[in-house]
Order: structure tokens, then C-alpha cells, then sequence
């Protein structure tokens, strides 16, 4: 088995042509990619502001200062009108969006309940929307926050505490308050609010968890490229095993004594090999020359690159096992590639899919492995939440790799 | 050292070895001669485990083909028709990787592969990568690959396909050296020549039967020890020819413009058969007397020529 993959590396090595499909064209192809989200996300955010309307329904002091805040922000530009006419233009497809700032918001930051926002937007432009939503629920939890938070951890102290004597209470919110007020240093405030969070329980401080942004272009970019790089290459291992058939080599293998599906597993562990190395060279590429910053946990993202590198090789023999021939599995693994690319998210970023077509990736492995790259990569995900897409990444290699074995064992007979 | 009994595999409607019954002893060099689509190459499929035959038993070295196969596979070398090498490998990576195959050290494999390279004259090219070598070179380092495990028994499928005479004439010199070390070998091919020229035994197939089997002297004799008149026609008549065949003997083969009939006794026979072919208004075109060789035959048992 190793030695195959072992002869399957050096004639590889030979392969000039192969070896810079195989790294440069990934590389090439992930700087473009992230280029092009890149361009995307700061076309709708920094270079020119997201021009929306808002509609103040509150006119308290804490919506008019809120709206202040978002409006001088660089990605937004807010623009006043009333919620009736504001609705009909959105409608109309003349404005992308609405902010709506209900009555009652100034007081549910001063109860500590949750606040009346509303963002109506134009259901054709998706996805632009999802990428203003993005923007501004990160910006209005930041703005928001420290004063709703303080209210809102007050509200459940009072809460547990009932009988607590007022001058306590007093102190504690003095306390609070202290935390909170240099603002200026969001690090501080996000470790300030997560040890009062942890002490208190009951406290939801999730929204604040967004504020480190991350760069889901270049993630994108990485993880979308990389699988479906990945993919073309494995095809190309897997048909070398018809190849191998028509060039009677397979033949000669199986002269030898050992067991039929050995030559099925080397050239698995080839294309194993040969993928991790891939991942490994593009993730480093991606880290080192486009500067991406690894959130979460290396050893969960080296983790995501064994399984995917997995249900990448056992695509591979399971295209060329499903094949009559050499050319036909080289055409159906083009296809189908194109296809899981497609709608696994490597070409179009998920989030910018509508739901149905979320739903029908969960059946590529672009899907998995992107979305494990999302957690790993850009949040500091625990493993638990890694968990659903190394099972998914393990049990898709697995139902193929099966099915290749029984259907490689039944090819043998057409060997001879 | 090798038994065949009564093997049969057929690929749908196509029957293409129809119960070949053979014992090839230790030493021997047996040739299997047989035309295109003989089922030489399904008997060498069956033989070395690829196949599992419909029906019969093949057993190589006591062990049972397809029960022991592990076993069968140390001790049989196989040369398939085909070049199986890797172009991008160079003739020692191909041989030293053959040989791992077979759990050789690696050490071990890369003397072997020397010496067989040295063998076949083609260790001054052993760097070179497979593709950059000719089709005869190729087909030693085919050849080379079979052995590089040191097999009791050598089985070749038309291995000297596209060679020139003079590298053909060293393969047959080093077969004759693996003979004398006690190699069985079991040689298939269309070329009558080649058989004659190096078997010690032969087999004659065709359509899926072994239709003789024996030493070259031996087959003679079974077709007769005779002569074989052949006559050729200008132009094909099958009714006059069946009339022919009726009126003069039922043992005159024919087959397509040709007819051949096999005799102790050439002066007596062909003046009354020219005559009968003349009187059926048969044009003949040529005329031949041939001592028994296999090409004749082959021909006196199956009225077809081997090579068509
Ligand atoms: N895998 C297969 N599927 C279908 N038919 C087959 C298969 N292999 C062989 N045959 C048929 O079986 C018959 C015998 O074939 P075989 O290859 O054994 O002949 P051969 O004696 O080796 O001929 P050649 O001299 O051309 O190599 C032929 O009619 C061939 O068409
Ligand atoms: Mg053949």
C-alpha cells in the first residue's frame, strides 16, 4: 500500500506540468478570489458607505445618539424618512434597506430589555443585505452595548437578589460603570463584560462576540479554492487507476501477492498525501503572503485538513470506480465537481445563499470543509462545533470509500 | 508442477477457453500455440489468479489457484501481452518497484534489478525513464519485471510482440538459460517458429480446445508423420468445393480458396485430385507439398492457417 503511493509520489514528482497545477494554480487562484470578496466587502462597506434609509419611530435620546454613531461610521450612511414612504421604496427597489428604530427603544436600554430594531431590506438583493446586516449588528451591538449590557446586568441582578439593600446596589453599578467606561479600548470591554457575564450566568453577552471581525474573504478564498483544487486533483489520482487498467500496470499489480483493495488504498493514501500537503502549502500561502489571521485552534484546523484531504481521496476512487474508463471518469468528475463547487459554496460564498440551497450542500464536501474552516479559522471555535463537520467530512469518505471497494473488487474481473 | 483440469470461462456468448485439460511438469518449457482469440491469454489469466475460471481447477505447485492464491502468486512470474511499466519510472525504479511488491528489501530489489538489467543488456540505460527506450527494450524490461522475485514458474504471453530478430534471438537465448536453471515456463504465442525453435513440449489451441498436445516430434506423428498437400483456387466456390470433398475424401480440409488434405502417399493422391479439380471447373492457382511442420500442422487439424 505505501509502496504504491511511495511510486504514485515519485513519478508525481516527475510531473513538472502536474506540479504546478497542482500548487501554483490554487495559489494564483485563492490571491483572485480574495481579491474579489475583498474588493466586495469593501466596496459595500468601506470605500463607499451603504447608503440606507432610517426611520426613528422612538426619537428618544438613545435612538438619535445611536443613529449619530452609525452615520458617522465609514460603512453606513443613514439617510431619515419616514417608516410608510421608506417601506414603499425599498419595495420599489430604490433604496436596499431600512433601519427601523421602534418606539420604546430609549426605554428598553434603559430596562435592559431587548431593543425594538427592525432592518427591512430588498429580498432581491440578498445579498448585498446580508452584507449591510453584517455591518451593522456588529456596529450597533459595539454602540449599543456597554450602555444596554450595564442596564441588562443590573435588570438580573435585581432579579436574583431582591432583597439586596439598595447602597449595595449602587456600588455595584458604580462598579460596573467603571468597567465600562473607557470605551476607547475595545479588548478591555470584551474581557471586562465576559468575566461579569461568567459571574452572573444568566447574562447573554453573545452579540459582543462578533466585534473582532473576521476576514471572511480571505477564509473564503482559502477554504472554497482549496477544496475544489483539491478535488480536481484526486479525480485525476483516482482515474490514474484506470489508467493503470488500460495500461495493463494494474494488471501487473494484481500479479502480486497481496490484497486487490491494497492497490485501492494506496492510491488513497496517495491522494491523502498529496491533498494535505496542498492544504497545507495553500493555508500557509493564505497566512504568510495574503496575511490571514488564524483565530482558532491549530491543532482543530490541522484536524479539518486530515478529514478533508479524507473525503477529498475517497471522491477520487469513488469517481474512478463508478467509470468505465479513463475518459469517462475524468468528464464525470468535472461535472460533478462543478456541480459541489457550485452549491458547496466554493465558488459563491454560502452566506450569500438562500436557505434551499444551504439545505442541498450539506450533501457536498465543499460544504463541510468550508464551514469547518469558517469555526477554525475565523472563530476561536471549541471542538464541539468543529465536531458536526469532521463527522460529516469522515462519514461522506467513508459511505464512498465503500462503495468503491465493492465496486473496485468487481472491475478486477474486467482486468483480465 | 502446473495441473489444468477441464477449465472453462466464457465472457457472455463468447466461449473462450472450452475445457482445457493440461499438466506441465517442472523444467518443462511448454509452448501454447494458438491464433488470435485462441483463448491463450484467458488460460494465462486463469493461471496467474486474475480470473476465476467457470468451471475446473487449476492447481500450480500443489496449491489450488483460486483457494491459495497468495501462495501460487510467489511462485509464478507473469509477462502480460501487454508493456505494464511505467513510462516516468526509469527501468531500475520499474524493476525495483515490481520487486517490493513482492516484500523484497529494497536493497535486495535494486541488486536483483542490476542483474537482470545486466541480463537483458540494458544496464547502461537503467537511469533512463521508461519512455525514452524502444519497443524491443521495453519488452525486455517486461520480461525483466516477471522474474525480479525469482518465480519457479515463468508464465509469457506473446512476449516477444514487436521485437527485431536480434534482440528477439537474446530473449530466446536467456529463456533457454532460465530453462536450463530449472524455470518452468509456459510460452503462448501465434509463431510457429518461435515454439519450434525453443519448447520442449507444445500445445495447440484453438477455439477454447487444446487440440494436440506433445513434443514437436510427437504432434508429427499424431498428424500422420504424413505430407500435406495444400491447393490454392483463384476464386472461392463452396458448393464445388463440398462436391470435391464428397467425391474424393471426407479428410480434405477446407477453408476459405484453400484446400488440404494430408497423405502418406503424395504420388498417388495428387494426380486423381488435380484431375477431380479440373473436371469441377475448379481454376487452381498454386500448388503445395509440405512436410509436417505445426504450421501444417495445425492446418491438417483445424484446415485454417495459424497465423490469419
Ligand atoms: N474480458 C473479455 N470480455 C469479453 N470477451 C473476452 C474477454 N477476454 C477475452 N474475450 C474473448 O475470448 C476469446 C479468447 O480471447 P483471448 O484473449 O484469450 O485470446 P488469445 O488467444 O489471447 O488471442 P490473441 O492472440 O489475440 O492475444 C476471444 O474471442 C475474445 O474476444
Ligand atoms: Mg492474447
Amino acid at each position: 500500500m505505501i509502496k504504491i503511493a511511495l511510486k504514485d509520489i515519485r513519478i508525481f514528482l516527475r510531473d513538472i506540468k502536474g506540479l504546478l497545477l497542482t500548487f501554483l494554480l490554487p495559489i494564483v487562484l485563492i490571491t483572485l478570489f480574495g481579491l474579489a470578496f475583498g474588493g466586495l466587502a469593501r466596496n459595500s462597506a468601506k470605500d463607499r458607505p451603504a447608503n440606507i434609509y432610517v426611520a426613528d419611530l422612538d426619537s428618544s435620546a438613545a435612538s438619535i445618539q445611536t443613529i449619530q454613531k452609525l452615520d458617522s461610521l465609514d460603512e453606513i450612511a443613514l439617510t431619515p424618512i419616514s417608516l410608510a414612504v421608506g417601506k414603499e421604496n425599498v419595495m420599489n427597489g430604490n433604496k436596499l434597506a431600512m433601519l427601523v428604530f421602534y418606539q420604546g427603544f430609549g426605554d428598553s436600554i434603559e430596562s435592559g430589555g431587548t431593543e425594538p430594531v427592525e432592518l427591512f431590506y430588498d429580498d432581491a438583493r440578498e445579498l448585498e443585505a446580508n452584507l449591510i446586516q453584517y455591518a451593522l449588528i456588529s456596529n450597533l451591538m459595539e454602540i449599543m452595548g456597554s450602555q444596554s449590557i450595564r442596564k441588562k446586568i443590573m435588570k438580573s441582578v435585581n432579579q436574583r437578589f431582591p432583597d439586596i439593600d439598595s447602597s449595595i446596589m449602587a456600588n455595584i453599578e458604580d462598579e460596573i460603570a467603571l468597567q465600562f467606561t473607557p470605551v476607547s479600548n475595545k479588548e478591555d470591554t470584551l474581557s471586562a463584560t465576559t468575566t461579569i457575564g461568567s459571574q452572573i450566568g444568566s447574562l447573554k453577552v453573545s452579540p459582543l462576540a462578533r466585534k473582532k471581525s473576521i476576514d471572511w474573504a480571505l477564509i473564503q478564498s482559502f477554504a472554497g479554492t482549496a477544496v475544489m483544487m483539491l478535488l480536481f486533483g484526486v479525480a485525476a489520482i483516482g482515474s490514474s487507476l484506470l489508467g493503470e487498467r488500460d495500461e495493463g500496470t494494474l494488471k501487473r499489480l494484481l500479479y502480486a501477492p497481496m490484497n486487490p483493495l491494497q492497490i485501492l488504498f494506496g492510491k488513497m493514501l496517495y491522494s491523502m498525501l498529496l491533498a494535505t500537503i496542498q492544504l497545507i502549502v495553500m493555508l500557509a500561502f493564505t497566512v504568510w503572503v495574503l496575511g490571514l489571521e488564524i483565530n482558532g485552534n491549530l491543532f482543530y484546523v490541522f484536524l479539518l485538513i486530515i478529514t478533508t484531504a479524507y473525503a477529498c481521496a475517497s471522491f477520487g476512487v469513488f469517481i474512478a470506480s463508478i467509470s468505465g474508463s479513463r475518459k469517462q471518469a475524468e468528464s464525470l468528475a468535472t461535472i460533478v465537481i462543478l456541480i459541489m463547487s457550485a452549491i458547496g459554496g466554493s465558488m459563491i460564498p454560502l452566506f450569500f445563499m438562500p436557505a434551499f440551497m444551504r439545505k442541498m450542500a450539506v450533501v457536498t464536501i465543499n460544504y463541510w470543509s468550508i464551514q469547518g474552516f469558517f469555526d477554525t479559522l475565523g472563530r476561536n471555535a471549541g471542538f464541539m462545533d468543529i465536531a458536526l463537520s469532521i463527522a460529516m467530512l469522515l462519514l461522506i469518505g467513508t459511505a464512498m470509500t465503500v462503495v468503491s471497494a465493492f465496486l473496485f473488487r468487481k472491475h478486477i474481473y474486467k482486468v483480465a | 508442477m502446473i495441473e489444468i483440469r477441464r477449465i472453462k470461462k466464457a465472457f457472455g456468448k463468447t466461449e473462450a477457453v472450452r475445457g482445457v485439460t493440461l499438466t506441465v511438469s517442472k523444467g518443462e518449457f511448454f509452448g501454447l500455440l494458438g491464433p488470435n482469440g485462441a483463448g491463450k491469454t484467458t488460460t494465462i489469466n486463469i493461471l496467474s489468479t486474475l480470473l476465476k475460471p467457470d468451471a475446473g481447477t487449476v492447481r500450480i505447485g500443489g496449491y489450488d489457484v483460486q483457494r491459495e492464491a497468495a501462495q501460487c502468486k510467489q511462485l509464478i512470474g507473469v509477462v502480460p501481452q501487454e508493456l505494464a511499466l511505467y513510462d516516468d519510472l526509469s527501468a531500475m525504479e520499474n524493476l525495483i518497484f515490481w520487486g517490493r511488491l513482492y516484500n523484497i528489501k529494497r536493497a535486495d530489489a535494486a541488486e536483483r534489478s542490476l542483474e537482470m538489467l545486466r541480463l537483458f543488456e540494458l544496464d547502461h540505460r537503467r537511469n533512463s525513464l521508461l519512455k525514452t527506450f524502444s519497443g524491443g527494450m521495453k519488452r525486455r524490461v517486461n520480461i525483466a519485471a516477471a522474474m525480479i522475485h525469482r518465480p519457479e514458474i515463468l508464465l509469457m504471453d506473446e512476449p516477444t510482440v514487436g521485437v527485431d530478430p536480434q534482440s528477439r534471438h537474446q530473449i530466446y537465448q536467456i529463456l533457454a538459460q532460465f530453462s536450463a536453471q530449472g524455470i518452468t515456463i509456459i510460452y503462448t504465442t501465434h509463431q510457429m517458429d518461435e515454439v519450434e525453435k525453443l519448447c520442449s513440449r507444445i500445445g495447440i489451441i484453438d477455439h477454447g480446445k487444446l487440440i494436440a498436445c506433445g513434443t514437436l516430434d510427437e504432434l508429427r506423428a499424431f498428424s500422420g508423420d504424413s505430407q500435406l498437400i495444400v491447393v490454392t483456387f483463384e476464386n472461392i466456390q463452396p458448393d464445388k468445393l463440398e462436391m470435391l470433398k464428397k467425391k474424393f475424401s471426407q479428410s480434405v480440409k477446407i477453408a476459405d480458396d484453400r484446400l488440404s488434405f494430408k497423405t502418406e502417399n503424395v504420388a498417388a493422391d495428387l494426380p486423381p485430385l488435380i484431375s477431380l479439380c479440373t473436371e469441377l471447373g475448379l481454376i487452381i492457382r498454386h500448388v503445395a507439398i509440405e512436410r509436417a511442420n505445426l504450421e501444417t500442422i495445425f492446418l491438417s487439424l483445424t484446415g485454417r492457417k495459424l497465423r490469419e
